[in-house]
């Protein structure tokens, strides 16, 4: 496939080069020269990279480090020149071209911080500006970010769009992020914001890979250097046209494609260098007397047991141990070391008024901080995984324009990636969290004193045999369209865009022959393999078109589309174990092997039409409507009927004022939908291989009533341009309700079914407000400060479950406390939680079923001798039902509710972020971007295993320092009464105190970026023929400042990262579980334009 | 919205689309398909590996709660049923095999009704077999119920069951013998002797776990010891057909499911048999045998019978994830008769089929070295080890097991089985305090 790869590069990059190089020859008459400098209106700071072309001419060109320009081959006569740069309004001047003379015209762009004259296309049915709509759209312009510090798509949209929010899971390479918009909108199908890539629907899914937490994201594939501007509507009031799947949103980005005027060749290099922050992992802590806390061991063999663990603890350790006090070790950061990343890349952009072109090519290759091999002997043989990630990508995009009516567009992205991850996550075979599972009394590297086991890992396998197990994902992703744009006048408009996307990734978990190459352990010791083939594919067909009708004053547009989507994929793979012997890596190798198939269609087809009416350019009013079919709605139901009704209205164009320099009040309703599964609708059963022949089993109810899944949205607010536009503010008001929520109703499983079945029964409500500030603070001739702050408030509630019972993600698995349950936010945290009273310990038999707290005297006479923590429980808060106390407690075996504690949501209240642009001694350039989530939790699930858990925990220092206190017999009752207590209220937790001690506060503000860059002065580099150089080091994720009291290691990490749908990919969130934390990235980057 | 009002606008990308909204699901069956007579089979096929599944899943609390396994890995649950915790329903080991115990008796009890649909008038030999390995495993999963849970529900898809309650419980058993006794029938009429053998040894299970349902409920009484009539004419029936240690197991392989709690043993080293009955090094792993024959202080070599058969061959390996589970066997047949003999005070038929056992094993005849309770005790201990019925036999004789905590039910409530886990609790109606209208 590489090889494939690299012909297909070759091929493009030909046939690029050879139509750069006739461009410039497709012009060519009695000409004339326009030149001049673009800077900054009230300073005479030169502006770079600003577009300056003729209007109406296929003639442009870009502004290079000093701001200067040059037009050539510019037609005589009157022309008028136009300028543009994101941030400042666009200037224009009218100049007189004489045949080989060169005219000369500056211009002083203006500072705008107001996007009202911006143009957008997603979801408007016709190109519109931005003042004419009612409802929100969000636009990236990548221009402003080519400083900062980010390497893929999900860094591109962090925290710079308020109720925009990426999810990351851990911090290792090539990671994706869950992309939340206005939090969730269902219950139960994905709510990820559907995409487009300049018009087709491409895969957002997860690329899956095994045994990880954080799989690679699909919409990483798009490389951010090809990114021209990304459009992202919110929520239904602005992605009514989209139909269904579109309630959680829409993204569209827009890839760079040719400008008229010269061959402009790009080239880009990055060096990453990417450190773990480990200054919040605690060290390792333990004692030998714990090998005498365990109920096995008792009596006489006390203290010859006590004094081998003594004797094994002071030899690993290399220091004299005495049996009580804990030893320390700071250990688990020796599994990470310093990362290094490189990406090169490289584009051609130019044209013609006939023909422009763009094309780029990137390679980018990561090897991450996750290095656990460099601390132990590698076995011969075999091969211990890696952390890396490598990305090849092509881009190209062609603009044929025969005509003043007709331009043809043909886009084409391809990506290649290879993955490589260890075993991670809450696993128990994950290398970091064998680490973090060490008992530091177990360890030993003496063979003479027992079986190696480096790090004293308690159960499962030694570290070392953990690094061994390889997990790799090859992924290829193509997607292709074609666009053709009709105007045959200036009233009339049809377009038509038909694309396909194709994913393919392969990917593969492997153990090799004998991977436990420290005998410990018993899993699959002759190896195993699971392979899994993906393929995707999606067609998209939309045509849409519009038609302006002008009077008078009047302005009416009206727009129709109609899309369809046929998306269809197959999954294959197989599994199996025990290898015959070393050196095998195939499925038909293995002694025993499985394998599987699934195959899925969806097809939806939709129509929709609007009509906007403007008024004097001032007020707007549009009304529209979307119907859609789709393959997945149940027998009973035909089609989907989504309105949407929107105003706009500009005051500002019947004032001039400064102060208030515009102002638009807007207001959105609108509605959109999710369809269920693919197959949801049927009652099925599933094959099931059995030992006498075929067989099969129920697999899902069915239900033919099933219809999509509505989503309501209101929105109201105002966009205010102050101070000349210097300065803007956008608010918005908005208000969602999903009704027909599909919820995944669990029917008894006595009944046979033991799979959850869509129903629409429920209901979701949510709110929020978002705020952004953005304005020019100075603006001098060697200084300029750019500001920015936002914030978007989100509030969610399930008002109607339906009758179905509450939802627990995990299932059965107590440890994730997020759950549905209605009168909450969706995922919300419950579980046990310590009760307020003097001593909350269960130590007496409960009476009649209730708990009894002890009085002091009780217990001083229970810890009057030495106690382990597994003899005891904590008191706990008892409940009525879910969130609802009963004014009584509760513990594992007395009370009611003891895991209906309502202990927090994990969604934060208030996310957003801030900061600044400083442009300064002419050709610096200083970015910082800060973003913070408030008002929210997070479950510590690691520290609560390190902190509590019998066997592969009560490893922190304080839990040691508690549980050696306890187990100590020459404390006193009342030391270990005090132990007791402070280990109820800071330590226990797990099962059957489910969410005990585990879920904190978690206010966070995160340092994400902060870059400098330095422009070359134009005399330096001209000499070496480039137009323009830049040097730029970043940082990102610089510093994390925690403001509440979460003890954990990253407050953003999650067991579960980019998913593709279910209960746990949308609602199991905050709570992070074994990964590392989401590292620095030291970014130094050269950027050279030709 | 109704289509008509869509249809026009749709037009344009409907003409011509052909059946592009209509999709199949080629993945699997719609429930069309299961009734046909050719998937008769497979409908019988699937029962028997949900309900292998289900064993191997749904016997792990039970054993862990007992003293015949014991917690070393990493999910505290195990250690709520190791110190006797053995009625808590948010238990996610409680909770986590309930499902497929569900799944189990529905699809048992569906297989039924459909193959005796096509039962009909001239049946093939083949109905008649599926008929009778259908009731067969419907049999196996009842017991099991009956013989580990203390309440249970019987729902129908969507629609809840209420729960018998525990005094009813014994009537999962006699549900169970009732259907071992259509297996037998209709093995016996298509000549599967085998087969008729394997359902009358069940048979003589079930009855004998009717009879410690007795026992034990509504709390323990007496000596413990029970005897059955009909288990004994069953177990001396299995005898006189079979020979040498004979075993009924349910088996598992790559081409079915993996033995769940083989799993969790072997191969994850989440549990690990107790140390009362083997000793472990300091991986955890089995070193030694720690439970003695009572006579001849020797390893016992039942306990090593049994072991070598959960490691895959020899104890001291780690072992894999597909080892059989044994359900009955002769060793089991003769203890019914055993324990017969030994409650009618036929102390030397007690001892003669004691000492059938012992022969199998080459151990010295128990000839009143010890008491014959201690011997019928120790003997069942090792003999039916691993087979579910532990937690039982401890209720009936008083046993508790070291680790069991004060204030558990084990020991608080002796007899207290399995709860219905809250996955259920919450889901029908009947038990999840909202009640069933609407």
């Amino acid at each position: 496939m590489n090889r494939i790869a690299s012909r297909t590069i070759g091929a493009w990059g030909v046939a690029v080069v050879a139509l750069a190089c006739l461009a410039p020859g497709l012009s060519g008459q009695t000409t004339g020269a326009i030149a001049g400098k673009v800077t900054v209106e009230g300073s005479l700071r030169p502006l770079s990279s600003a577009q300056v072309f003729i209007e109406g001419l296929g003639v442009g060109t870009f502004t290079n480090a000093s701001g200067d320009f040059t037009l050539l081959n510019v037609p005589v006569g009157e022309r008028t020149v136009v300028v543009q740069l994101v941030g400042y309004r666009e200037a224009s001047e009218t100049v007189t071209v004489a045949a080989g003379s060169t005219q000369t015209v500056d211009f002083a762009l203006r500072v705008t911080a107001v996007q009202m004259d911006e143009i957008v296309v997603t979801g408007t049915g016709v190109a519109t500006e931005k003042r004419k709509l009612g409802h929100t759209i969000a636009t990236l312009n990548a221009v402003e970010l080519e400083n900062a510090p980010i390497s893929d798509f999900s860094q591109l949209i962090a925290g710079r769009e308020p109720g925009v929010v990426a999810l990351p899971s851990s911090g290792y390479t090539g990671e994706g992020a869950r992309i939340r918009i206005r939090g969730s909108a269902s219950l139960s199908q994905l709510n990820e914001p559907i995409v487009y890539v300049d018009g087709i629907r491409v895969d957002r899914s997860a690329v899956q890979n095994f045994n990880g937490q954080g799989n690679p994201s699909r919409l990483d594939d798009i490389p951010p250097e090809s990114i021209e501007r990304v459009e992202i509507l919110k929520g239904a009031a602005a992605a009514t046209l989209y139909g269904t799947e579109a309630s959680n949103g829409v993204i569209q980005i827009f890839t760079k494609r040719g400008t008229v005027g010269r061959p402009r060749f790009t080239f880009r290099a990055d060096l990453t260098g990417i450190s773990v922050p480990t200054n919040r992992i605690l060290p390792l802590a333990d004692f030998a007397g714990r090998v005498c806390g365990t109920p096995g061991c008792t009596g006489e063999g006390d203290a010859a047991a006590l004094q081998d663990a003594v004797n094994l603890m002071s030899n690993r350790w290399g220091e004299s141990v005495s049996p009580w006090t804990p030893v320390e070790r700071d250990l688990i950061p020796d599994l990470l070391t310093t990362g290094f990343g490189q990406t090169y890349s490289g584009s051609l952009q130019g044209g013609t008024s006939v023909f422009q072109y763009f094309a780029s090519a990137r390679l980018a290759s990561e090897d991450g901080p996750y290095d656990a091999a460099r601390n132990f002997e590698v076995a011969e043989g075999i091969d211990p995984e890696n952390d890396t990630n490598r990305r090849a990508s092509i881009h190209t995009n062609f603009t044929l324009i025969p005509n003043n009516d007709l331009r043809i567009g043909v886009t084409t992205l391809y990506s290649d990636m290879e993955h490589h991850t260890p075993d991670n996550s809450n696993n128990i075979y994950g290398v970091f969290s064998s680490a973090l599972m060490s008992q530091l009394r177990l360890a030993n590297t003496d063979p003479s004193l027992g079986q190696i086991n480096q790090y004293g890992q308690p159960a499962f396998a030694t570290l070392r045999e953990n690094a061994y197990q390889l997990n790799f994902v090859n992924s290829q992703h193509f997607a292709g369209s074609t666009n053709i744009d009709f105007t045959p006048s200036e009233a009339f408009n049809l377009k038509t865009t038909f694309g396909v996307d194709f994913t393919s990734d392969d990917a593969v978990s492997f153990r090799p022959y004998r991977w436990n190459v420290d005998g410990f352990s018993g899993s699959t010791p002759d190896g195993n393999r699971n392979v899994q083939e993906n393929r995707s594919r999606e067609i998209t067909a939309d045509i849409s078109g519009s038609y302006v009708f002008t009077a008078d004053r009047i302005e009416n547009t009206l727009a129709f589309v109609g899309q369809g989507f046929l998306r269809q994929s197959q999954s294959a793979g197989g599994s199996g174990r025990d290898f015959p012997g070393p050196g095998l890596e195939t499925l038909s190798a293995l002694g025993s092997e499985s394998s599987f198939e699934n195959w899925l269609r969806v097809t939806q087809l939709g129509v929709g039409v609007q009509d906007q009416i403007g008024w004097d350019n001032w007020l707007f009013l549009t009304l529209g409507a979307r119907w859609d079919a789709n393959s997945a709605f149940g027998e009973a139901f035909n089609t989907a009927f989504y309105p949407k009704a929107n105003f706009a209205i500009v005051p500002s164009e019947r004032w001039d004022n400064e102060t208030f320099s515009s102002l638009r009040i807007k207001g959105a309703y609108g509605t959109s939908g999710l369809q269920p599964g693919a197959f949801d609708k049927f009652t099925t059963f599933s094959s099931l291989g059995t030992e006498v022949g075929p067989g099969v089993q129920p697999s899902n109810l069915g239900n033919d009533q099933l219809k999509p899944e509505v989503s309501t949205e209101l929105e109201f607010g105002i966009d205010l341009g102050l101070f000349n536009d210097r300065w803007s503010v956008e608010a918005t008001y908005w208000d969602r309700t999903v009704r027909d929520a599909m919820v995944a109703r669990q029917f008894p499983v006595t009944g046979g079914f033991i799979q959850t079945q869509l129903d629409n029964i429920g209901e979701v409500a949510a709110h929020g407000v978002e705020v952004g500030i953005r304005g020019n603070l100075i603006q001098e001739r060697d200084i300029s400060l750019n500001v920015f702050a936002n914030t978007a408030f989100l509030s969610e509630e399930i008002t109607d479950m339906g009758g179905a019972p509450p939802l627990k993600t995990g299932g059965s698995y107590p440890r994730y406390r997020n759950y549905l349950v209605e009168g909450f936010t969706p995922g919300a945290f419950f579980g046990a939680k310590v009760a307020d009273v003097a001593i909350p310990l269960n130590i007496l038999d409960p009476m009649d079923g209730e708990c009894v707290i002890p009085t002091r005297d009780q217990a001083l006479a229970y810890f009057s001798q030495p106690r382990n923590p597994n003899s005891f429980k904590p008191l706990a808060i008892g409940n009525s039902d879910f969130g609802v106390p009963n004014g009584g407690l509760a513990s594992h075996n007395c009370g009611a509710g003891l895991l209906d504690t309502h202990l927090g949501d994990p969604t934060p209240d208030f996310a957003g972020s801030f900061g600044f642009d400083l442009a300064f001694l002419g050709n610096f350039q200083l970015t910082s971007l800060m973003e913070y989530k408030f008002g929210h939790q997070v479950q510590d699930l690691s520290g609560m295993f390190r902190r509590a858990n019998n066997f592969i925990g009560r490893n922190t220092p304080r839990s040691a320092e508690l549980y050696s206190t306890m187990l100590n017999p020459g404390s006193t009752a009342e030391e270990r009464l005090d132990a007791a207590v402070a280990w109820a209220h800071e330590v226990e937790g797990l099962s059957p105190m489910s969410g005990m001690n585990g879920i904190y506060d978690a206010d966070w503000i995160q340092w994400r970026e902060l870059s400098l860059s330095y422009r070359v002065p134009a005399g330096v580099i001209e000499r070496w023929g480039f137009s323009s150089a830049t040097v730029n080091m970043g940082v990102r994720n610089l510093m994390l400042f925690m403001l509440g009291d979460y003890p954990g290691m990253d407050p953003e990490g999650n067991v579960l990262g980019r998913c593709n749908g279910g209960l746990n990919c949308n609602f199991l969130n905050s709570t992070e579980g074994w990964g590392i934390p989401v590292p620095r990235r030291f970014t130094m980057s050269v950027r050279l334009t030709l | 919205m109704k289509a008509w009002v869509a249809t026009p606008l749709l037009a344009a990308f409907a003409l011509g689309c052909g059946d592009l909204l209509d999709v199949n699901n080629p993945n699997d069956l719609v429930e069309d398909d299961i009734r046909k007579e050719a998937a008769a089979a497979a409908v019988v096929n699937g029962t028997l590996t949900l309900v292998a599944s289900s064993v191997s899943q749904s016997w792990q609390p039970y054993l862990v709660a007992s003293d015949e396994m014991r917690w070393i890995g990493s999910r505290d649950a195990w250690l709520s049923l190791d110190l006797g915790f053995v009625d808590d329903p948010l238990n996610e080991f409680i909770d986590g095999p309930f499902p497929a115990m569900g799944q189990a008796r529905w699809m048992s009890d569906e297989a039924i009704e459909i193959v005796q649909e096509h039962h009909g008038n001239n049946p093939s030999n083949s109905i008649k077999t599926d008929l009778a390995r259908a009731y067969l495993y419907s049999g196996i999963i009842y017991m099991v119920i009956g013989e580990i849970q203390e309440d249970y529900a019987f729902s129908d898809k969507t629609e809840s069951g209420p729960p018998i309650g525990p005094d009813n419980m014994h009537q999962v058993l006699d549900g169970a013998i009732d259907r071992f006794s259509s297996a037998i029938s209709g093995f016996n009429e298509v000549g599967a002797t085998d087969m008729a053998i394997q359902a009358r040894a069940l048979r003589a299970r079930a009855s004998q776990s009717r009879a410690i349902w007795d026992a034990i409920n509504p709390s323990p009484s007496g000596n413990g010891l029970v005897s059955s009539a009909e288990a004994g004419a069953d177990a001396t029936a299995v005898l006189a057909g079979v020979s040498g240690d004979w075993t009924y197991d349910l088996t598992f392989s790559s081409a079915s499911r993996t033995n769940s709690m083989a799993s969790w043993v072997n191969d994850r080293k989440e549990n690990q048999i107790d140390l009362s009955i083997a000793t472990v090094d300091d991986q955890n792993d089995i070193n030694g045998i720690a439970l003695k024959d009572p006579i001849d202080g020797v390893d016992d070599p039942a306990v090593i019978k049994w072991l070598n058969q959960w490691k895959g061959g020899d104890y001291l390996d780690k072992g894999g994830v597909y080892p059989p589970l044994t359900l009955a066997s002769s060793r089991m047949m003769h203890l019914i008769l055993a324990e017969n003999a030994l409650a009618g005070g036929d102390t030397n038929g007690f001892a003669m089929h004691i000492n059938h056992i012992r022969a199998l094993d080459g151990l010295t005849p128990y000839s009143g070295q010890i008491s014959d309770m201690e011997m019928l005790q120790h003997t069942r201990r090792v003999n039916v080890m691993l087979q579910g019925l532990r937690l039982a036999d401890m209720y009936r004789w008083g046993l508790t097991d070291p680790k069991w905590q004060s204030a558990a039910a084990a020991s608080s409530a002796p007899g207290t089985m399995l709860p219905i886990s809250i996955i259920e609790l919450r889901a029908n109606c009947h038990l999840n305090g909202l009640g069933c209208e609407g």
